[in-house]
């Protein structure tokens, strides 16, 4: 019976995340689209909630499949374990989210650094900090605009000249997304 | 052959405005960029605009609270010549006409220097301005999408050098020229509007195009997209059509494309839709005086002004971003991009 139970829930628990996966890429779809309005993203955003709460509130029994999906190259996937993960406010959730941002690449670390932008950071602030002045630069300039996203980036850190200057242009691109939601002018320099 | 608008008394008294070819000159209260500021309390905002076309040059009040008043007799819409006496609020205008050889006219007298005195207007536009050292390389930078996130990064922390820095690039635009052509059609006034129409069509007719004229807001864009409405691939009329809806706010009926454009074997149930020109002709011909009443829309609402809260949200969320940016770059919007992207809305 416990076993009948446990399965249930567990597919409960996919169902939201599944649901929650395609909202955020539906989201990310229809940020700046003139097709919709700001009544349709809260709406939105209302839907998913509801998924990231059913998600939150099961506790450690989500934690298989946030684990799991975290480490997935599709984008959404990965971007919804990390927001759900952020939201649960565990230093293990915390943690694995560090390590995803630090580790990915490409579309799998934007994916993430989207989720680290829209989630609470008050806990890993410092460490985003740190990621920004000594991380490898694609993590470095992630953490960059997520703070920024937050209004916590220190806009003369002297690591986001040299951001903006890195051989890598999706590194020079996030540095210069980072200026733009800082709201403040970059200060000239870098190597 | 040169218009002048002289100041003849009122705030500005002893200032020239020079009215050039296919520029409309907005004179109003408002500090926008891209009109004519006259500190007159009289005034409206956004109280006339004049336009030259060849020889001829035309007066439209812009739904001011005083009214216009050419030689003394109100006008919503007039043939101006030499000589005409314009009064707006407590200011008077008189139109000069003068051969372009001819050399400058001998300024009129300034009155006394007041400390408290705007500088008389004039229309010149500004220099291009060279772009902030922090910016200069990646404006050059060979990736596309760098350049354009340098581009936004400008306009979201309001770097003066900006609009000079686009409408030199624009001069000779090219279709690499997109995204500056987007962000000038964002944030430029009413004298952009032969600039940003010229640049735009530097792009194919199509999504790109389109998108420009409608960010752009400006009433003499619309003819562009009437034109393309009607232009025999459907692809480029649905994207006019949608560009026509988002400046004016009307909302189209779709109508089947030719026969000549279905795909061999499509099922005539399918047949690809386009927007009906005669049903955005007939709302233009109905709505055209009431929006050249302003130099900026967006799904019908008049966006030339500082923006509310309760306007931004009644936008698409395409119009939302562009309308924010330019409040933004203008100072009458002080929230940040996050804004607009976070979870939940944005903040009251």
């Amino acid at each position: 019976m416990a076993r009948v139970e446990a399965k249930a829930r567990t597919d409960i628990l996919a169902e939201h995340f599944s649901e929650l996966a395609w909202l955020w890429e539906r989201r990310e779809a229809m940020l700046f689209s003139p097709a919709f309005g700001p009544g349709a993203l809260a709406a939105h955003d209302r839907r998913m909630e509801g998924h990231v709460r059913g998600l939150v509130v099961a506790g450690e029994d989500a934690v298989p499949l946030l684990a799991a999906a975290i480490e997935s190259d599709d984008p959404a996937t990965a971007a919804a374990a990390a927001y759900v993960l952020l939201r649960r406010g565990t230093l293990a959730g915390d943690r694995a989210v560090l390590r995803a941002l630090t580790g990915a690449e490409g579309a799998r670390l934007d994916a993430i650094r989207r989720a680290v932008c829209m989630a609470p950071i008050d806990a890993i602030a410092p460490e985003l900090g740190d990621l920004l002045a000594t991380g490898p630069a694609p993590a470095a300039a992630a953490a960059a605009e997520a703070l920024a996203f937050h209004g916590r980036l220190d806009a003369a850190a002297p690591r986001l000249a040299r951001l903006r200057a890195d051989e890598d242009p999706a590194v020079r691109r996030a540095a210069w997304r980072a200026v733009a939601l800082s709201g403040a002018a970059p200060v000239a320099g870098g190597s | 052959m040169r218009v002048l608008l002289k100041v003849l008394d009122g705030p500005l008294a002893g200032g020239v405005i020079a009215v050039d070819e296919g520029v409309p000159v907005t004179v109003g209260r408002s500090r926008d960029p891209g009109v004519v500021a006259v500190p007159d309390q009289a005034m409206s905002r956004l109280h006339f605009v004049v336009e030259r076309s060849g020889r001829s040059c035309r007066i439209r009040d812009l739904g001011s609270s005083n009214g216009t008043f050419v030689n003394a007799a109100q006008v919503t819409d007039a043939w101006l010549q030499a000589g005409d006496r314009i009064l707006a609020g407590d200011t008077t205008f008189e139109v000069a006409v003068e051969a372009e050889a001819a050399p400058p006219p001998p300024a009129p007298a300034p009155p006394p220097p007041a400390p408290s005195r705007a500088p008389p207007p004039t229309h010149a536009r500004p220099p291009p301005t060279r772009p902030d050292p922090a910016f200069a390389a990646a404006l050059e930078d060979d990736d596309e999408t760098v350049r354009r996130e340098a581009l936004w990064a400008a306009a979201w922390t309001g770097q003066p050098w900006l609009r000079g820095y686009l409408r030199a690039l624009l001069a000779n635009p090219e279709p690499a020229h997109r995204d500056a052509m987007l962000l000038l059609a964002i944030l430029g006034g009413p004298e952009d509007v032969e600039l940003v129409l010229a640049a735009a069509r530097a792009l194919d007719p199509g999504p790109e195009r389109f998108r420009v004229l409608a960010a752009f807001g400006h009433p003499a864009v619309v003819d562009e997209l009437l034109a393309g409405i009607e232009d025999e691939d459907a692809a480029v009329a649905a994207a006019a059509g949608e560009a026509f809806e988002k400046l004016t706010g009307a909302e189209l009926d779709r109508i089947p494309a030719g026969p000549e454009e279905a795909p061999a074997g499509a099922d005539p149930g399918d047949a690809t839709l386009r927007p009906d020109p005669a049903a955005a002709k007939l709302f233009w011909r109905d709505a055209h005086d009431r929006f050249f009443q302003s130099s900026r829309w967006c799904r019908g609402l008049d966006l030339s002004g500082e923006i509310d809260a309760a306007t931004i949200n009644r936008l698409d969320l395409q119009s939302r971003l562009e309308a924010c940016v330019r409040g933004r770059y203008l100072g009458s919007w002080s929230g940040s991009p996050a804004d607009l992207e976070r979870l939940g809305g944005l903040r009251p």
